[in-house]
């Protein structure tokens, strides 16, 4: 079987290697892009703990073959923090202990950003029914809707996930 | 990265313990930089991927991995035969002649459940792997098996361990007080049959196995997200035939444990003989379906359980027979069965107490420690046999439960079975969970809500952890393991430029010991937390350790936080008496804050730097007899003792309690439980640091009302795991679960130099009340609860039996 | 875990995807959002040997009115469809079944093209597919098509297209005057494959008789099904308790009703009757004018 040439955008990033196209976009992240904060915890596209933005949408890499991802940009939880500072939505998860093993946090920070860009004032039955794509075994999720309701209320809304990249117009 | 800053107000002198201080781990973990085990790469590293068995129960055969091993890039495989021969097997807890089951890293000569592994192969990257384990042909000739624990405690039943006399593999009868008695006297006795279902915490991140080997001095280096390294290393030296010296044990960051990953141990065995196989590092990554099939399973047990009452609602005695469905190997088992022993009575005066315990063998997966391990299983024998005596004698469950606890002026109280409460308020905790969820009104509720058609119930649970283990529960199941007591240990170095480093044998899965240790180094020491760096994660070449070291049985707040203490003591002292030295002052008029040493009264002083520099650098400025540097190591042990002779003993130290009241909905029409509030009490003593606890107790109601709602592990009749995916096992969402209203009730432990208990692993109070609450709420229809997995089916069956009954009454018939 | 190996297309144009496919009919499969298709590949239940990514081609998404249908691109996001305030307001029953789908980040990846094509036995579109009469456009080489609902499903996993087919429209008739339909779904955990999921859709007559009733079952059998007998009995009837219940009898009676993890044969015939009352109800209330919300339970 043929392998492909692949060049993926990642955090403003450009990735070129040479793959099979089964290679799952999680395991191009980890492990072509060698950037590890993307995880895997199942088989089955259920816990969301590879949930990453294709062009400010929040996916589960684990479900789209690589070469699929081609033409688009990419955002990984790398990516959120600039600078060195924190998002508020990462600050909030601080203050409120929103992580515990931590090994959620990444897809839950993705899927939180992608929330707030789609819904900056969720109720906290909208914040549960948005991350239920997310499982996390340490917090009850008591803490994590916590985190994501003071980042909606703290008027710090910076960069919600949808600016500045500028991938192709969505299909 | 801020740390709180501590308000003026000082408790007990202590700055920084007990404040809701915001964790210094969160950093790495918030922008994707933790290192978890399966993102260390070493150069050279091959995959590997395990083949298993597909059916229940097997013969092997034969192993034909020839087509496999022709693949570029396909380098070893490794089968049962050669793991017979290459390896020892694995220690046993249990008595001869049972000890001689037989327990490898992979499958020998028989599959014994679905998804036992019988055989690796390792290739160059794990898709590859993947692709070659397809063309590993194994032959395999079924064999019954058995699937239900009665039919395999049955004389005629397949056997699991064909060299074993029979599957039933421990027993033993706990007589505590006259139990005989107290049911002849009893004015009410119940009598239930009761089904604590299979469940695992299912850790999010699965294990994780790194294995490399230098075949000159034999040594091997181990990573993995592993709770025990220090069990495990003698564990798995002796089948590899290695000096325990020469095997490193390294736990990354870990992605959640619950006590599932206690017992991955068969799976290091395995990734240090491909090592040594291939001469190359070798990493091996579960997948989910994995961990569900063939990792471990929470204790499984059917209780024939009774409690004697009299009429005044005093619980008189209880008495059971546990069965305890254990899969295909005992690994650490027996020690769930027994750990019943570790609180016995929750918080109640029963004076009289008889369980019987039978451990057996079936063709499924292997049980093992799982968030309170065992304990939650005896704390829901005793809250439902309580709740169904209050229904027996029309007393409201409440009333009962507070007529049988154990008072705070009785303590410390030791119970039946020897277990010596270290301190709490039970009717307390009680009184104050029934005002938040305003229980009279919540009754009133639920009377109207059922007047309007719905399904409403209340429910009230009590969970009990005792915590730590005392190891001299080994010595009851076998008296020739000599085995007592617990420690764990830390280390605290202060360099010559005055930076700290603090290490323990606590193995951390996201409890936040970088934070807890910094905070009670910190207040010995007179800086903040953020002047402490605790080095991360666990390695046995460079941190403190004992052959306990771990994390398990809420230990830390105990054992791992006693150890940090103490280390920090040591070197506090030695700190004070070098200052003292230098200063020419009494060790007494040299206190410590603001990361100096000043002498009380003046304005005289020096830097925890300038003292560091001394004692390593400046040594002609110290006495002979005391040793240079600033290193302590320091090793905590609570006082426990051998048990007595009919198995009497204080097994734990702390005894965690809590309290919950749920209220409940049944949906008429599906059988599905909404829970409308669920008030969650907790005492685990002195809080290090209350933002933690309560994200410990989150998690605990987390897993524990998920477990009742949600999680169950089916095995079909053939012994395959249906619920084998996450698409199947039903770990919960946030969506799945209502606004926890949680509170804390802190009363110190007697027991403990910092009046800590061990917390995290819950005492099970939320699903035994949701099991309670559905109980009431199905109650008007004739039914009741006997599963601790409130499946919907089973609910509206039971709703629609009663009103079949009622039209058949209006009918006539 | 990791699927077997494939060459991978991505065509430019629906022009160059017709052609692939007409060129390797066999082994080859369309991939869409990939939702359900790459978690098959990863257990290897499907194991094609080409795949066909047809996520490029930008004009086979969108919402559009046409010849008095509602109509849907088959590359249309599913995201995109619950965000629709059109489809909320005037078709609430498409936003309910939309809604319930799995989970956020699925519902970004996933089409309804894909969701109909893949004829998922536990997939919700199907089912609303039949009870609101639907159809599809597909096309090929040799030229264009309409599938009716009804004759679309022809086992699990195997729709009645070609295998040098690609779906490019799913097409839903616009409902007249005083209608109104609901989805629903029991979840015994979010986002999960249901026990059952029932849509309904129907028209009130002046005195408030069911004119028409269309009712779609699924997540019960190996296809979903259209309840033709119950959606008999129920035409031109005035509502009353005992049609309701014989009606949801026959609902209960419509396939063969399997058992598995998610319950036995017996709970999903119980749970299907209790669905298709509710949705009965809601849907005579959105035809009535009145605004009812359906979300996971």
């Amino acid at each position: 079987m043929p392998k492909r040439q692949v060049t993926l955008r990642i955090n403003d990033e450009s990735y070129t290697a040479e793959i099979e196209p089964r290679m799952l976009l999680v395991d191009f992240i980890r492990t072509l892009a060698k950037l590890t904060g993307t995880h895997v915890g199942c088989d089955t596209s259920n816990c969301g703990a590879c949930t990453v933005h294709l062009d400010g949408r929040s996916i589960k890499s684990c479900t789209i073959f690589a070469p699929q991802a081609e033409g688009h940009e990419i955002r990984t939880i790398e990516g959120v923090a600039k600078n060195g500072e924190l998002h508020p939505l990462q600050q909030a998860f601080h203050e409120h202990h929103g992580l515990q093993c931590g090994y959620c946090t990444p897809g839950m920070i993705m899927s939180g950003l992608q929330l707030l860009s789609r819904n900056p004032t969720p109720t906290r039955a909208e914040i549960r029914a948005d991350i239920s794509g997310n499982i996390c075994r340490c917090t009850g999720y008591q803490n994590i809707v916590e985190s994501i309701e003071a980042a909606s209320k703290s008027g710090k809304a910076g960069d919600w996930g949808q600016a500045p990249w500028k991938g192709p117009s969505e299909t | 990265m801020t740390t709180e800053k501590a308000p003026a107000q000082e408790r007990q002198g202590k700055k920084w313990v007990g404040q809701p201080v915001r964790r210094k781990e969160d950093l790495r973990f918030l922008t994707g930089h933790g290192n978890y085990t399966d993102d260390v790469t070493l150069p050279g590293m091959l995959h590997a991927v395990f083949i298993r068995s597909p059916y229940a129960h097997a013969r092997i055969v034969g192993i034909n991995a020839s087509k496999a091993l022709e693949m570029d890039g396909v380098f070893a495989v490794l089968t049962g035969e050669e793991v017979k021969e290459m390896t020892d097997p694995f220690d046993e807890s249990i008595r001869a002649p049972f000890d001689q089951l037989r327990d490898y890293c992979l499958a020998v000569d028989t599959a014994k459940h679905a998804g036992e592994a019988v055989a690796a192969i390792v290739a160059e990257t794990p898709y590859l792997a993947a692709d070659a384990a397809e063309l590993v042909d194994v032959e395999y000739e079924p064999l019954p098996a058995v699937t239900n624990v009665e039919k395999a405690m049955e004389p005629d039943s397949p056997k699991v361990h064909s060299n074993l006399p029979s599957n039933v593999v421990w027993n033993d009868v706990f007589d505590y007080g006259d139990v005989e008695s107290a049911f002849r006297d009893a004015d009410v006795v119940v009598k239930e049959r009761l089904h604590f279902h299979r469940f695992t915490s299912a850790p999010l991140e699965n294990t994780v196995v790194i294995a490399s080997y230098e075949p000159i001095s034999d040594t091997a280096t181990v990573w993995s997200n592993n709770q025990r390294p220090m069990l495990n290393i003698p564990f798995i030296s002796k089948p590899l035939r290695m000096p325990s010296e020469n095997i490193r044990f390294i736990c990354p960051d870990i992605g959640g444990g619950f006590g599932i990953k206690n017992n991955s141990y068969p799976y290091l065995v395995a990734a240090v003989l491909l090592a040594k196989k291939t001469g190359r590092p070798v990493k091996w990554v579960e997948t989910r379906s994995e961990h569900l099939e063939a990792s471990t399973h929470g204790n499984e047990v059917l209780y024939d359980g009774e409690i004697a009452l009299s009429s005044d609602g005093t619980v008189l005695g209880v008495r059971a027979r546990a069965v305890h469905d254990e899969g295909s190997y005992m690994r650490r088992e027996p020690i769930g069965a027994i750990n019943f022993i570790r609180h016995a009575t929750v918080g109640y005066k029963i004076r009289n107490l008889k369980m019987d315990i039978s451990t057996v063998v079936t063709n499924k997966a292997v049980v093992g420690p799982n968030r309170s391990y065992g304990k939650m299983q005896q704390c829901y024998l005793i809250e439902r046999l309580i709740d169904c005596g209050a229904r027996q004698l029309g007393m409201d469950p409440v009333e009962l439960r507070m007529k049988n606890f154990v008072q705070p002026d009785e303590m410390p109280y030791e119970n039946v079975s020897g277990c010596r409460l270290d301190g709490g308020d039970y009717p307390g905790m009680m009184r104050r969970a029934m005002e938040t969820f305003d229980y009279e009104g919540a009754k009133r509720e639920c009377d109207e809500a059922r007047k309007q058609g719905c399904i409403m119930g209340i429910g009230v649970g009590m969970g009990m952890d005792g915590c730590p283990i005392n190891a001299a529960l080994i010595r009851v199941i076998d008296p020739k393991r000599q085995t007592s007591g617990d420690s764990e240990a830390a280390s605290i170095r202060i360099d010559e430029t005055g930076g700290i480093l603090v290490t323990t044998g606590s193995v951390p899965q996201g409890q936040g010991f970088e934070t807890t240790c910094a905070q009670i180094v910190a207040d010995e020491l007179g800086i903040t937390p953020d002047d402490i760096r605790v080095a991360p994660g666990f390695d046995s070449a460079t941190h403190a350790y004992t052959a306990f070291s771990g994390t398990y049985a809420s230990r830390f707040a105990i054992v791992g936080a006693g150890a940090v203490y103490g280390a920090g003591r040591q070197i506090r002292d030695k700190i004070v008496k070098i200052a003292a030295l230098l200063m020419e002052v009494a060790e007494d008029d040299i206190e410590l804050a603001d990361g100096q040493a000043r002498v009380r009264g003046t304005n005289r002083s020096m830097t925890l730097r300038e003292i560091a520099h001394v004692a390593w650098r400046d040594l002609a400025r110290l006495p002979e007899d005391l040793e240079a540097g600033l290193y302590t190591h320091y090793v905590y042990r609570p006082k426990f003792d051998m048990p007595e002779a009919n198995k009497r003993g204080n097994f734990s130290f702390t005894y965690s309690y809590g309290i919950t009241l749920a209220l409940v909905e049944i949906d008429a029409g599906t059988g599905k439980v909404k829970v409308h509030r669920l008030v969650v009490m907790d005492d685990f003593g002195r809080r290090l640091n209350p933002l933690i606890v309560e994200g410990q107790i989150h998690g605990a109601i987390g897993h524990q009302l998920g477990a009742a709602l949600y999680e169950n592990l089916y095995y079909d009749d053939e012994g395959q795991l249906l619920s084998s995916t996450f698409k199947d096992y039903w770990a919960p969402t946030a969506a799945d679960f209502p606004e926890f209203e949680v509170e804390y009730l802190e009363t110190p432990s007697i027991a403990t130099p910092l009046g800590t208990r061990g917390g995290g692993e819950g005492g099970g109070s939320p699903l035994i009340a949701a099991s309670n609450a559905v109980d009431n709420a199905l109650a008007p229809f004739g039914g009741h609860i006997t599963d601790s997995f409130l499946a919907p089916e089973r609910i509206l069956k039971q709703l629609q039996q009663s009103s079949d009954h009622q039209t058949e009454i209006e009918s006539g018939g | 875990m990791y699927p077997a190996n494939f060459v991978y297309e991505r065509p430019e144009t629906l022009e160059e995807a017709l052609e692939l496919l007409a060129e390797h009919r066999n082994g080859t499969k369309i991939i869409a959002g990939g939702a359900t298709l790459v978690p098959l590949m990863k257990l290897r239940l499907a194991t094609p040997e080409r795949l066909i990514d047809i996520g490029g081609l930008r004009d086979l998404a969108g919402e559009s009115q046409r010849d008095g249908h509602l109509v849907f691109g088959a590359m249309t996001r599913h995201v995109k469809i619950e965000d629709s305030a059109n489809v909320r307001e005037s078709f609430p029953i498409l936003h309910d079944l939309v809604s319930q789908i799995a989970d956020r980040q699925i519902r970004n990846m996933g089409t309804v093209g894909g969701g109909v094509a893949v004829v998922d036995p536990g997939g919700d579109w199907c089912p609303g597919l039949l009870a609101l009469d639907g159809s599809v456009r597909c096309a090929s080489k040799r030229g264009e098509r309409t599938i009716a609902a009804r004759d679309l499903f022809l086992d699990a996993y195997t729709p009645a297209l070609e295998p040098d087919e690609l779906l490019t429209e799913v097409r839903f008739p616009l409902p007249p005057a005083k209608s109104g339909g609901a989805h629903l779904k029991l979840q015994l955990r979010a986002g999960v494959y249901g026990v059952s999921c029932v849509s309904v859709q129907l028209t009130l007559g002046e005195s408030g008789s069911y004119e028409n009733v269309g009712v779609g079952v699924g997540g019960v059998g190996t296809l979903p099904v259209k309840a033709v007998v119950a959606e008999e009995l129920l035409k031109g009837q005035e509502p009353s308790e005992e049609l309701l219940r014989r009606a949801a009898e026959e609902v209960s009676e419509c396939t063969e009703f399997i058992s598995d993890i998610r319950g036995s044969s017996e709970y999903r015939k119980e749970v299907t009757k209790s669905l298709f009352r509710r949705a009965l109800d809601i849907a005579a209330r959105r035809a009535k004018g009145e605004t009812v919300e359906v979300e996971y339970a």
